[in-house]
C-alpha cells in the first residue's frame, strides 16, 4: 500500500484529520486489593483525539494502557477527570455514591455514549451462546431497538464487510481466533461507532492469524475510522498510526507522531522499551 | 416372625392406582418445591453478590442456617410449630411445599452463585462496550450462561428433592409412602409394599435422570 | 391440628430449659448413630470403589448396582424396607437403632464410593508410573502413594456426606430411636409447644453441623499444609 509523505498537520497516512472528538482530562484511576494496597494505575493522564485520526498507544505492561482504554467508555471507571465525546462529558468526581437520581441519570447518558463507541477485546469476549449472527445482531434488537429482521440484515452486512457471511450460524466455539475476531470488530461496527477502541486485539492471536486482523484494521483507518489502538505491532503503528503515545507507569511519557516517535524517541524510557522489543 | 413369609403381592397389585396417585403427588408436590426453590435460589445468590453487605449477608445467613437443620425437622417444625404461632392451618401439602421449597432454597442459592460466578467477566465487558443495560446484561448475557452451568447440579437437587418428597407422609400427605403404610395397616404384609415403594422411586429417579440427560443435550452448545 | 384462629400465641419458652436434659440424651444417640455410620460408610464405601476400578468384570457390575441402586433410593424408604419389610419377610429383627445405621452404611457408602472413585481418577497417572518405576509393587504404590493423596482430594465431599449423615439420621427417629428428632417428637406430644421444641432440635442440628464444617476446615488445612 502507497502512502503519501506524513504532513505534521495530517496523519501520516495522509487522512485529513477533523476536529477532536475526544478529549480525556487529568483521569485518575486505582486499583484496590484489599484495604490498604491501592495501586495508582493512571496519573492525571490527559488525550485528545481528532476525527478521522489513529492513535496507537504503547509501552511495557502494567503501564496503564489498557487501563486508559477502558477509562474512554467507563468498562474501568476513572475516579477523577472526565472524559468528552462529541461534546457530551462524562465525570464521577462529583457524582455522590448516594446520589442515586444523579447515579441513574449518568447510567442512562453512559449507554448512549457506548453505543458511538466501539470495542474489540484481546480475548474477543463473543457471547458463547449465540451465533456469530446474533452475537452481531444483539445490541441492535435489544440496545438500538431495532426489529429482529433490520437487525439481522445489517449484522449480515457487518459480517460481509470482515469476511465472516458464510460463518454466520457458526458459534464461537467453532470459529478460529482469528474468525472470532473478525466477528467481535463486526460486532462493534454494526453500531456504527464514531470512534473505535482496540485493546491488543492480537495479543491471543496465533502468528499466521494476526496479518489478516491487522489488515482490517488497516482498512477501517482508511476508510476515515477514528480509532485508539493498544498494540504490539510496531509495523502497524509505524504504517497506520497518526500519532503514538508511550506510557509507563500509569503516565503518557512520550507523545508525537507515530513514525517519528518509533524511528527517533525522546525519552530515554521510550528509547529503553524500544530497543527491548525491536 | 421366625415363620417361614408367604409372600402376598395381591394387595399390592390390587391398589396400584393408589401408588400410582401417591407417587404422582410426590412428583408434583416435588416439582412445584423445586420451581419455588429455583426463584428463591436465584434472588439469594443475587443478594449473595450484590456487593451490599445489607443484603450479602443475610443471604448467607439464610443459605448456613437452612443447610444446617433436616428437612424432617422442616416438616415438623412448618406444619405443627409455624402454623400455630402465625394462627394458619396449613395443609400437609401446603407444608410439604414449604419446607420441601426451603430446604431446596440454599442448595439452588449456592448453585446459582457458582455459575453467575463462573460467567467470563469480559462478557459483561463486552455487553457494557455495546451499551448494554445492566438489567440486558443480566437477561441476555449472563443469565442464558449461568442456567446452562447450573444445570446438571440443579438436575441432582431435584432428584434430592425427589427423594426427600418420600418424607411428607410423616405429616399426612397422602403420597406413595402413605399408600404402602395403609397396605401394611390392613393387610401386615410391610416387604410387598415397601419393596414396591422402593422400585418406583428407582423408576422414578432413573427416569429424571434421563430426562436431565436429554435437557442438557438440547442446552449443550457446540 | 387445632386451629388457633387469631388468638395471639403465647410463647412457652421455659419448655426448652426443662427438657434441655432429655435433649442431651438424644444428641449421644444421634452422634452414636452417625458416627457408626460414618465409620462404616466410609470403609464400604472404600471397598465398593475398589471393586469399580478392579480388572473383574463382574465385581465392577456388581459395585456398579449397588451405586446405582442405592443412590436412587431415599433413606426413609430403605429404612421402612429394613425395620419392616426385611424383618417380616426374612424374620431378622433389628433394633430401630441396628436398622439405622444399616440403612445410613448403605446409602452413604454408594455415595463415598463415587467420591472415592473420582477422587482416585484425580490423582496424576505420573505418580503411581514414578512409584511403579522406582520398584514398588502395583499394591504398595497404590497404599503408599495414589490412595494417600486421593484421601486428601476427597475429604471435601467426605465431609459433606458426613453432615447429610447427621441431617438424615433424623429419619430414624420415625422408627423409634430417641436421638435428638425422637425426643422432640415425644416432648412436643407432652409439652404441646411444637414451635419451641422443634426450633430447639433445629438449633441443635444446626450446631451440629457447623461444628462439623468448621472441624473440616481444620482438618483440610492441616492435609494441605505441606501441599502447594
Amino acid at each position: 500500500m502507497t502512502r503519501p509523505a506524513a504532513r505534521p498537520d495530517l496523519g501520516v497516512s495522509g487522512r485529513d484529520l477533523g476536529s477532536e472528538i475526544l478529549r480525556v482530562e487529568r483521569i485518575n484511576k486505582w486499583f484496590h486489593r484489599g484495604r490498604h494496597n491501592e495501586q495508582h494505575v493512571l496519573r492525571d493522564v490527559d488525550l485528545r483525539v481528532r476525527k478521522g485520526e489513529v492513535l496507537v498507544v504503547i509501552g511495557p505492561s502494567g503501564s496503564g494502557k489498557s487501563t486508559l482504554l477502558r477509562c474512554v467508555n467507563f468498562i474501568a471507571p476513572p475516579e477523577t477527570g472526565s472524559v468528552t465525546f462529541l461534546g457530551e462529558t462524562l465525570s464521577l468526581e462529583r457524582l455522590s455514591r448516594f446520589d442515586l437520581r444523579g447515579r441513574l441519570d449518568f447510567e442512562r447518558r453512559l449507554r448512549h455514549f457506548r453505543t458511538k463507541i466501539g470495542m474489540v477485546f484481546q480475548q474477543f469476549n463473543l457471547f458463547p451462546h449465540m451465533t456469530a449472527l446474533e452475537n452481531v445482531a444483539a445490541a441492535p434488537v435489544h440496545v438500538l431497538g431495532l426489529s429482529k429482521e433490520e437487525a439481522r440484515r445489517r449484522a449480515l452486512e457487518e459480517l460481509d464487510r470482515v469476511g465472516m457471511a458464510a460463518k454466520a450460524s457458526s458459534y464461537p466455539s467453532q470459529l478460529s481466533g482469528g474468525q472470532k475476531q473478525r466477528v467481535a470488530i463486526a460486532r462493534a461496527l454494526v453500531m456504527k461507532p464514531e470512534l473505535m477502541l482496540f485493546d491488543e486485539a492480537t495479543s491471543a492471536l496465533d502468528p499466521e492469524l494476526i496479518g489478516g486482523i491487522l489488515d482490517e484494521m488497516r482498512r477501517l483507518a482508511d476508510e476515515g475510522m477514528t480509532m485508539i489502538v493498544v498494540t504490539h505491532e510496531m509495523g502497524f503503528a509505524r504504517e497506520v498510526g497518526d500519532r503514538l503515545v508511550f506510557m509507563d507507569h500509569g503516565r503518557i511519557v512520550e507523545e508525537g507522531p507515530a513514525r517519528e516517535v518509533l524511528t527517533s524517541p525522546s525519552n530515554p524510557r521510550t528509547q529503553e522499551f524500544l530497543r527491548a522489543i525491536l | 416372625m421366625t415363620v417361614a413369609y408367604t409372600y402376598t403381592w395381591g394387595p399390592v397389585l390390587d391398589n396400584w392406582d393408589a401408588f400410582a396417585r401417591g407417587a404422582w403427588i410426590d412428583v408434583w408436590v416435588t416439582g412445584i418445591s423445586f420451581l419455588l426453590a429455583c426463584v428463591l435460589g436465584v434472588a439469594i445468590a443475587l443478594f449473595r453478590r450484590s456487593g451490599l453487605r445489607g443484603l450479602a449477608w443475610p443471604a448467607f445467613a439464610y443459605v448456613q442456617l437452612v443447610r444446617g437443620v433436616p428437612l424432617l425437622v422442616f416438616l415438623y417444625w412448618v406444619y405443627f410449630g409455624i402454623a400455630i404461632v402465625i394462627g394458619v392451618v396449613f395443609t400437609s401439602v401446603q407444608a410439604a411445599i414449604i419446607a420441601l421449597t426451603l430446604t431446596g432454597s440454599a442448595y439452588t442459592a449456592e448453585i446459582f452463585r457458582a455459575a453467575l460466578g463462573a460467567v467470563d467477566r469480559g462478557h459483561v465487558e463486552a455487553a457494557a462496550a455495546l451499551g448494554f443495560s445492566r438489567r440486558d446484561t443480566f437477561r441476555i448475557v449472563v443469565f442464558p450462561q449461568a442456567v446452562r452451568i447450573a444445570v446438571p447440579p440443579l438436575g441432582n437437587i431435584f432428584i434430592g428433592l425427589l427423594k426427600g418428597s418420600t418424607l411428607i407422609s410423616v405429616i399426612g400427605v397422602p403420597d406413595m409412602v402413605f399408600q404402602a403404610q395403609q397396605i401394611n395397616l390392613s393387610y401386615f404384609t410391610p416387604f410387598e409394599p415397601f419393596t414396591a415403594v422402593a422400585l418406583i422411586l428407582v423408576v422414578l429417579v432413573a427416569a429424571f435422570a434421563a430426562l436431565l440427560t436429554g435437557v442438557e443435550r438440547a442446552l449443550r452448545l457446540p | 391440628m387445632i386451629a388457633s384462629g387469631v388468638v395471639a400465641y403465647t410463647f412457652r419458652w421455659s419448655v426448652v430449659s426443662e427438657s434441655i436434659g432429655e435433649f442431651g440424651r438424644g444428641l449421644l444417640v444421634t452422634l452414636e448413630l452417625s458416627a457408626l455410620s460414618l465409620v462404616l460408610s466410609l470403609a464400604l464405601g472404600l471397598v465398593v470403589a475398589l471393586a469399580r476400578l478392579s480388572p473383574l468384570a463382574p465385581l465392577r457390575l456388581v459395585a456398579y448396582g449397588y451405586v446405582q441402586i442405592f443412590r436412587a433410593l431415599s433413606l426413609y424408604i430403605y429404612v421402612l424396607w429394613i425395620y419392616f419389610g426385611l424383618a417380616s419377610a426374612v424374620g431378622v429383627n433389628l433394633s430401630p437403632l441396628a436398622a439405622g445405621v444399616v440403612a445410613l452404611t448403605a446409602l452413604n457408602s454408594a455415595y463415598m464410593a463415587e467420591i472415592y472413585r473420582s477422587a482416585l481418577a484425580a490423582v496424576d497417572p505420573g505418580q503411581r508410573e514414578a512409584a511403579l518405576s522406582l520398584g514398588f509393587g502395583r499394591v504398595r504404590a497404590f497404599t503408599t502413594v495414589t490412595l494417600p493423596q486421593a484421601v486428601r482430594i476427597a475429604v471435601p465431599g467426605l465431609v459433606n456426606q458426613f453432615i447429610d449423615i447427621v441431617k438424615d439420621s433424623s429419619i430414624i427417629a420415625i422408627i423409634g430411636t430417641l436421638d435428638l428428632m425422637g425426643v422432640a417428637n415425644q416432648l412436643v406430644s407432652y409439652y404441646r409447644a411444637p414451635f419451641e421444641l422443634y426450633t430447639l432440635v433445629a438449633a441443635f442440628y444446626l450446631a451440629l453441623v457447623l461444628s462439623i464444617s468448621a472441624a473440616a476446615t481444620m482438618l483440610e488445612r492441616r492435609l494441605q499444609r505441606h501441599l502447594a
